[in-house]
């Protein structure tokens, strides 16, 4: 029985851990991504808050939690509350299997540095993924605008279709390491060739073309910048998005603003955001091969 | 222990979904208990030591095929249904007839005993194995399903084409 009470007490505490750490790393590529892009666009990007800007994050994400919650009328209610939370479940539940580093001994049990080791974790990751979906599409046809919908229709759309380049680029992948499983596939690219080449996937069965497939694949998936269709501010005042969805609603109506509380206190900005950064870090984990000592890789 | 637990609580869980599935009269609420019937059915498959069949239900069924039942619905934009009082031949001859089903099922099921019991959990699926089975084994039955499912999809693209104009005789303008 206390193996069984130690697995759970150690399952919380990955789980507390790997979300927090996941949360302040996403909160922070937000911070770093607007720092970069306006420096390369002569600007100086967020400098007001704290040294650098550093606070930044931490300012948006309480601005977040304090805004008035205002459920817009004439909305389907609870679709409308739990499509965000669909979202970021979703989104949360693939970090799930994502390996950390090696295993480390705790009171003589065994710990892996990872949620859980799944047989199927590939599949698992592409499912919730694609059940994903339905957070965004709820979202836009709940709002009840034509415009929602639309956006939502395209964004839905677009992650099904693409889904299918993602799942096929990484089959590759999965006859080099044959395995489903994240940290079969991880230490399957321990090592290096001639001593110093590391031999990751990409480098190894000319497995380049599916990562920029998969990276293409995966900006599409997360509507980022060149597959941004579904936000088109102009046409669609954003779409579907979750709390950029409201926004969208409050220029529609002028007057309707809803911070969402679960993408506030969950991803820092809107989940899509998230998810991007999980896609590119699998694409790391996959393609570039994490060192299997016990790092860190952010 | 655990393993039955999970059985019987996503059992549960399925059933109320179907039930849900039936009662709400908004077809958005059904499609969505049907995705829930589908996710609780995948994990009484991931319970059962099928992990791959689980993996490819939930990626087929509610990440694939539920996601455009949502969609037709979205874009037809149909609205709540009407209730009627239902057919009374359903209520006189449906409910006995599913009850005895179910018994008749329960009956053959406690009858077979020379089966022999397997603890949940204790078959694993492994996709290796269910790979290999499909492409040595079951290799002509998998390539005929497949066919199959080819004919389905001619079907649907024959049936969902526009039937294509005649050609019109351009009139002369007098």
């Amino acid at each position: 029985m206390s193996n069984l009470l130690f697995f759970i007490v150690a399952s919380i505490i990955k789980i507390v851990l790997v979300i927090f750490i996941l949360l302040t790393a996403v909160a922070y590529t937000v911070w770093l991504e607007r720092k970069v892009v306006g420096h390369m666009q002569n600007r100086w990007g967020p400098s007001r808050v704290g040294p650098f800007g550093l606070l930044q994050p931490a300012a948006d994400g309480i601005k977040f939690l304090m805004k008035e919650d205002l459920t817009p009328p004439h909305v389907y209610r609870p679709l409308f509350i739990a499509a965000p939370m669909i979202a970021v479940i979703c989104a949360l539940t693939s970090i799930s299997v994502i390996p950390f580093g090696n295993a480390i001994t705790v009171f003589g049990h065994i710990v892996p540095m990872q949620i859980t080791d799944l047989n199927i974790g590939l599949l698992l990751i592409l499912g919730v993924t694609s059940v994903g979906v339905y957070g965004v599409a709820l979202a836009g046809w709940s709002s009840n605008s034509k415009y929602s919908l639309l956006g939502g229709l395209r964004a839905s759309a677009q992650m099904v279709s693409y889904e299918i380049c993602l799942g096929l680029s990484l089959v590759g992948v999965l006859i080099v390491s044959g395995s489903f499983s994240l940290r079969e596939i991880v230490q399957s690219q321990s090592g290096h060739f001639f001593g110093f080449i590391p031999k990751w996937n990409i480098f190894y069965g000319c497995q380049f073309i599916a990562f920029f497939i998969y990276l293409m694949a995966a900006y599409a998936e997360t509507n980022r910048l060149p597959f941004d269709l579904p936000e088109a501010e102009t046409e669609l005042v954003a779409g579907y998005h979750d709390h950029r969805r409201l926004r969208g609603h409050r220029a529609l109506s002028g007057r309707l603003e809803r911070s969402d509380i679960w993408s506030a206190a969950f991803a820092g900005d809107s989940p899509d955001f998230l998810v991007r950064r999980k896609n590119l870090r699998f694409s790391f984990y996959l393609y570039l091969g994490a060192r299997h000592t016990a790092t860190f890789p952010l | 222990m655990l393993h039955l637990v999970l059985f019987l609580v996503f059992g549960a869980i399925c059933v109320a979904g179907a039930v849900n599935l039936l009662a709400q009269n908004h077809p958005i609420s059904s499609a969505l208990s049907l995705v829930v019937v589908m996710a609780s059915l995948a994990v009484e498959y991931l319970l059962l030591g099928a992990e791959f069949v689980a993996a490819v239900q939930v990626i087929v069924y509610a990440g694939a095929v539920m996601v455009l039942f949502v969609f037709v619905i979205m874009l037809l934009n149909a609205g709540a249904e009407e209730r009627t009082q239902g057919s009374r031949v359903a209520l006189v001859l449906g409910i006995p007839g599913v009850l005895a089903g179910g018994l008749l099922v329960a009956w053959v099921l406690v009858q077979r005993t020379n089966t022999p019991e397997v603890p949940l959990g204790a078959l694993p699926g492994f996709p290796k194995t269910i790979g290999a089975l499909l492409f040595h084994q079951f290799l002509l039955p998998f390539e005929v399903t497949s066919i199959l499912v080819l004919i389905a999809i001619m079907g649907a693209v024959v049936l969902a084409s526009r039937p294509e104009p005649k050609m019109k005789v351009p009139e002369k303008e007098s």
